[in-house]
């Protein structure tokens, strides 16, 4: 997120932001309730000490009453434990609340953007998507918990003061309430120069993290031309702005609590003034001079305080709209209300004309047609962006065809449910993906169905425990997908376990280009055997020795089916797929590990 | 904490006129601050007695003025004070920064951007701290506490000793609380952390948990996560609920006690009235301060924990690779730069070259090819001494790479890596760059050279566009060639490419190779490649494998020995037919 966005001023479209905000409270209006009601008590009591405090000068000293002092002292104890309590149970019941809806938000958000199509995911970065989900729905932490609700405790303690000070003595709390608009003054223009600081410093920040982040980065470089000296000096000069940056808002702040000083110290000589003149008259009693002179003090808090509101009300509502906003995306692949489950054991895999398209303009595949049957092998071959991929995504239904339609066992696959259809087919994707968690759960994908005693045999059955479970020898050594713990081949062998723990009727394969060291390389194509042998398939290969013995290959180029038969019918038949057969050979004559991706041309 | 004491004490030295003055001001404001009450006192004890302004009306005046006072002398070491921090904070980020340039590249392979980019900032922020708040709010409370401690044991050494002690209480609480708050909201970080892991990888894997139909799954895991956060978020609130209530509790406890000792004592005739109500005063003003006072111990602590962490960066030696030893930079017109039985492991990806041999003529177009993680960029990054070689295997005309003097070095030999690194500066200060007073005629020439003018010229501000964040307005080839740009208008002697031109289409990387023939004629040029087609009429070419030198000579000596390079042609002869 940009240091600029927070800093732009309220707008109208804001107040609709801010009532879908304040939507997300309703179901906790009686704990808004009681949590108002404690804050309130609580003020209550803070206003009540300096009275106490009024009290038993009065009753008690003045007037010479012992226990009037023990009485008005233990009232004073009292009020201090209650507030005590009181306080600590609002705080705590606030954040209690604000979590309780970022919780819900979060998890609402989350689930909302799961859902949203392959597309949206490739249209939009994934770092800003994460920031939504986690940073923006904390920026509104401080809205909830501390913002909505205190601001009433705040008004009320402001007002609770002026009527108390009005009640004791109409003509101090008049003296005293002069300084009261200076102050106001002062703290709304001292927040406003803070606020034009700081994002000025903001800004300076980001400007220095951002060079230091492209220095350390382009290391390389600045060794390469010996220009460590030009970047110190650069660095130098970024490094000073921000340093005058602060400088300055050192300034602001310095004078602020001056500020507040010397107001309370003019409402003082004021109330002292006063008391000279009035009390040798008994007008004005000496607890209530010495009540005014606490009271005084209590003013600063609250209007500091709601000067801050602003700030949080604003950051909070910022952040809204971007969430909002992706809340209202609705592009998602849609599901029938009434879908088909059981639909029995898998007889056919059909693709009827079918053509698709991201945008208006490029056809990504044409006119599709082929069905296979069960049991049957399939392959596909053709240049980088042919259109392969696209196929096996729309068979797993990330994306809705543009034209024509798939069916399994004659049944289109829109009308097949999500649960179903991911039950008959699995696929391993080009890159295998890795989970941040344990070997097992990696393998069997949280499906508790799979007992380890069972995913166990499997690995067994196909020698490859020693393989993956290497060094740690166990199933509960966590795996991380950053800081690769697992070499490519590893990474392989779990994308194809998790397919023999899965046990699916039709199998799609991804062939993966990296080269692998020949020892993963044959237990992988080992475990394919086995996965394929009874089993309907398609396949994507890079390395034509994977589909040589399928039943049918399909070639593609730029999107559309150039030739297809047997391996054998095709590399008799001139055209693409002899090509890249020869070119292959002669390849991996003299480097057995190349791929055809290596030398894959791309179209 | 004693170590970074020994660390600051330098700059405190430096600095010493703004903490004295500092120092200075907060006695004086203290000193009003412990005057102020006596005149409330005076006051009090005069207001019941007739015709009181000849006592009271000077007193009046004092008090005013005395807070003036007092307010010049806040506003002035808070600025004074807290501007020293933000001076010394400047110093040590340069210092930081520049350490961090003359670490070697060994380095920058061992810790994470991340890493370093948060000590930068967080930790540096905490020892600023120490120095500016922290000092502060300690030397403020310590010389109120010597003034106001004996103002109130002369008012009532009883009272004194009651009503001080839950308010003496506050730094420790206030230094307790703030402490569990970091440990809490630490916890809180991590599982928000976890939370975003979990955010991050899905997002990324979506393809996978699509297809294998995660998502109930991993909204699941999400919800078990997001409950962690939201428990320790809570318990956060707890401690949060504790700090402010638990300090205004001490502080009443204080008014408590005063309230009934104090008032027990008026009543006795032990004290008067105008004493009972300025000790009121003082015990007020100690509130603040003392809770600040916790507040800075809290500061000293984390303070010393950064700290360790910004040592271990100053503690990396600098890059060494340069020996001791200076030798002349020999002239470059003639002669060889000579490898001789170079054995070489890169500790950080274990790539390794073995016993490599090699005769490079200068004035000459040299070639390196090889497969992927044949060892190509390690001999290139030696032969540019990114890394240091071992000593006695690479000569240039004789002399060992290693005696040569950085500066003349780096100004005769260029190299462009692999990575296209380009700032985020405009496009002309990447060319030109470190030298930004280069020549306009220089930068267009260079650009020309690297046929990247056409493109330049097509860019609404020419040479003055923007490029963006790592260049995020150039396409790849655009990147490629603007680093190339960069090493031409060096004008170097020794030029190393290091594949750099794969992003470009064959027959621009053509017109870029011709331009070098007929205007660099001086040049020696080593270049990496993986486009055999481009480098058939170079003056010779060596094939790596497996870090071993296996085949070299000229296009058509190699083509003869039917080896890795012959095949490796007719494949991408191959290829070419194909599409």
């Amino acid at each position: 997120m940009s240091p600029f966005h927070e800093e732009r001023p309220l707008q109208w479209k804001d107040l609709q932001h801010l009532k879908r905000l304040l939507l997300l409270l309703k179901p906790f209006i009686p704990h808004l309730i009681l949590s108002l009601l404690l804050i309130i008590l609580s003020k209550m009591l803070v206003l009540s000490g300096p009275y106490l405090l009024k009290l038993g000068i009065d009753h008690g000293i003045i007037a010479d009453h012992l226990n009037k002092l023990w009485l008005f002292t233990s009232l004073f104890l009292s009020v201090l434990l209650m507030d005590l309590g009181f306080t600590f149970f609002h705080t705590w019941l606030l954040t209690w609340i604000g979590q309780k809806v970022m919780y819900n938000l979060r998890e609402n958000l989350f689930a909302h953007v799961e859902e949203l199509s392959l597309s949206f995911f490739e249209k939009n970065p994934v770092g800003r998507l994460v920031t939504r989900v986690t940073t923006d729905i904390n920026a509104l932490s401080e809205l909830f918990s501390g913002g909505v609700v205190t601001i009433f405790g705040d008004l009320f303690l402001i007002v609770g003061i002026i009527i108390i000070m009005l009640k004791l003595n109409i003509i101090l709390a008049m003296l005293t309430l002069c300084s009261l608009p200076f102050l106001l003054m002062g703290t709304v223009v001292f927040r406003k120069k803070a606020r034009q600081s700081f994002s000025e410093i903001r800004i300076k920040l980001a400007r220095l993290n951002a060079y230091t982040q492209e220095v350390l980065s382009g290391i390389k470089v600045i060794k390469l031309f010996h220009s460590q000296e030009d970047t110190l000096g650069h660095f130098g000069k970024i490094n000073d702005q921000y340093r005058q940056s602060y400088l300055q808002v050192i300034g602001h702040y310095a004078w602020y609590l001056p500020l507040v000083e010397i107001t309370s110290a003019v409402s003082l000589i004021l109330i002292l003034y006063y008391a000279a003149q009035t009390i040798e008259k008994n007008i004005l009693s000496y607890g209530t001079l010495v009540a005014f002179m606490s009271y005084v003090n209590y003013f600063f808090h609250p209007i500091r305080d709601l000067a801050e509101k602003y700030n949080v009300l604003q950051s909070a509502l910022s952040a809204s709209e971007r969430i909002f906003q992706l809340f209202d995306t609705q592009d998602r692949i849609p599901m029938m209300s009434a879908a088909k489950t059981g639909l029995g054991p898998l007889q056919t895999i059909e693709f009827k004309n079918v053509s698709f398209r991201y945008d208006l303009k490029n056809w990504v595949l044409k006119n599709i047609n082929f069905k296979i049957s069960r049991g049957e092998k399939w392959g596909l071959v053709g240049p980088t962006g042919s259109g392969k991929t696209t196929i096996i995504k729309l068979l797993n239904r990330l994306y809705d065809t543009t034209e024509g339609e798939i069916s399994i066992n004659g049944e289109n696959i829109k009308n097949i449910a999500r649960e179903e259809l991911k039950s008959v087919i699995g696929t391993v994707w080009q890159d295998s993906y890795i989970f941040t968690d344990t070997v097992l759960e990696n393998i069997r994908l949280w499906n508790s169905g799979h007992a380890l005693a069972q995913i166990e045999k499997h690995l067994k059955n196909l020698q490859i425990q020693n393989l993956l479970l290497r060094n740690e020898k166990t199933y509960h050594y966590i795996l991380q997908e950053k800081g690769s713990t697992l070499s490519g081949g590893e990474r392989q062998l779990i994308s194809f376990t998790r397919i023999v723990v899965q046990d699916p009727q039709l199998f799609i394969l991804d062939e993966a280009t990296a080269n692998i060291d020949l020892q993963t390389e044959s237990k992988i194509q080992e475990i394919l055997n086995y996965i394929i042998r009874d089993r309907s398939a398609l396949i994507i290969a890079h390395r034509l020795s994977t589909i040589q013995r399928v039943d049918r290959i399909l070639v593609l180029n730029h999107g559309e089916i150039i030739e297809q038969g047997s391996h054998h019918q095709l590399i008799r038949h001139p055209g693409l797929y002899q090509k890249l057969y020869h070119l292959q050979r002669l390849n991996q004559k003299f480097h057995p590990k190349t791929s055809l991706a290596a030398i894959e041309p791309t179209a | 904490m004693r170590h970074l004491i020994a660390y600051l004490i330098p700059f405190c030295r430096q600095y010493r006129f703004y903490f004295i003055s500092g120092f200075l001001l907060i006695l004086l404001t203290n000193s009003c601050a412990w005057i102020i009450p006596q005149y409330i006192k005076h006051v009090i004890n005069h207001l019941n007695i007739a015709s009181n302004e000849a006592f009271i009306n000077p007193a009046l005046f004092w008090i005013i003025t005395l807070t003036v006072i007092k307010c010049i002398g806040l506003f002035g070491s808070r600025k004074i004070l807290i501007n020293a921090s933000r001076h010394i904070e400047f110093d040590i980020r340069n210092q930081l920064f520049g350490h961090l340039l003359k670490l070697p590249l060994a380095y920058y392979h061992r810790v994470r951007t991340g890493d370093l980019m948060s000590r930068l900032t967080n930790d540096l922020e905490s020892i600023r701290s120490v120095m500016g708040p922290g000092l502060m709010y300690s030397l403020t409370t310590l010389t109120l506490l010597i003034f106001v401690v004996p103002a109130l044991l002369q008012i009532s050494p009883s009272l004194t000793l009651f009503s001080c002690i839950p308010v003496l209480g506050i730094p420790f609480v206030v230094r307790k609380i703030a402490l569990s708050i970091h440990h809490q909201y630490f916890k809180v970080q991590q599982t928000l952390g976890a939370l975003t892991s979990l955010v991050q990888e899905n997002f990324s894997g979506i393809l996978l948990i699509k297809s294998a139909g995660l998502i109930e799954n991993e909204k699941k895991r999400f919800a078990n996560l997001n409950q962690q956060n939201l428990e320790q978020n809570i318990r956060l609130g707890q401690i949060y609920g504790l700090f402010y209530p638990g300090i205004m509790f001490l502080v009443g406890l204080g008014t408590v006690l005063f309230l009934g000792w104090g008032g027990y004592g008026v009543m006795s005739g032990r004290m008067d009235l105008g004493s009972f109500v300025a000790f009121h005063v003082y015990l007020g003003m100690l509130m603040q301060p003392l809770g600040a006072l916790g507040w800075a111990l809290n500061l000293f602590q984390r303070g010393t924990a950064s700290w360790l962490r910004l040592q271990s960066i100053l503690n990396e030696p600098h890059d060494q690779s340069q020996s001791l030893i200076i030798s002349p930079f020999p002239s470059l017109a003639a002669g060889t730069l000579e490898i001789r039985n170079l054995h070489f492991q890169f500790i950080n990806n274990g790539f390794s070259l073995k016993n490599i041999t090699l005769k490079i003529p200068l004035r000459k177009k040299i070639a390196i090819i090889g497969p992927t993680g044949s060892g190509k960029t390690s001999l290139l990054n030696l032969l540019a001494r990114l890394y240091p070689a071992p000593s006695r295997t690479i000569f240039l005309n004789g002399i060992d790479l290693n005696q040569l003097a950085e500066s003349s070095f780096r100004k005769s030999i260029c190299q462009v890596p692999q990575d296209s690194f380009v700032f985020a500066d405009l496009i002309k200060n990447n060319i030109s760059y470190p030298d930004f007073s280069l020549p306009q005629i220089i930068i267009e020439a260079a650009a020309r050279q690297a046929s990247l003018d056409d493109e330049i010229h097509g860019f609404p501000e020419k040479f003055e566009q923007e490029v963006g964040e790592r260049g995020i307005t150039l396409s790849g080839g655009q990147r490629q060639r603007t680093t190339l740009a960069r090493a031409f208008s060096k004008n170097p002697e020794i030029l190393l490419l290091d594949d750099c031109l794969s992003s470009v289409d064959a027959a621009t990387e053509h017109t870029i190779l011709t331009a070098l023939n007929e205007q660099f004629t001086d040049l020696t040029l080593i270049m990496v490649s993986h486009r055999l087609s481009s480098i058939q009429n170079f003056d010779k070419i060596f094939v790596l494998d497996h870090g071993q030198l296996i085949e070299e000579g000229t296009h058509p000596e190699l083509m003869s020995q039917h080896g890795l390079y012959q095949r490796t042609f007719m494949i991408q002869q191959l290829e070419k037919e194909l599409i």
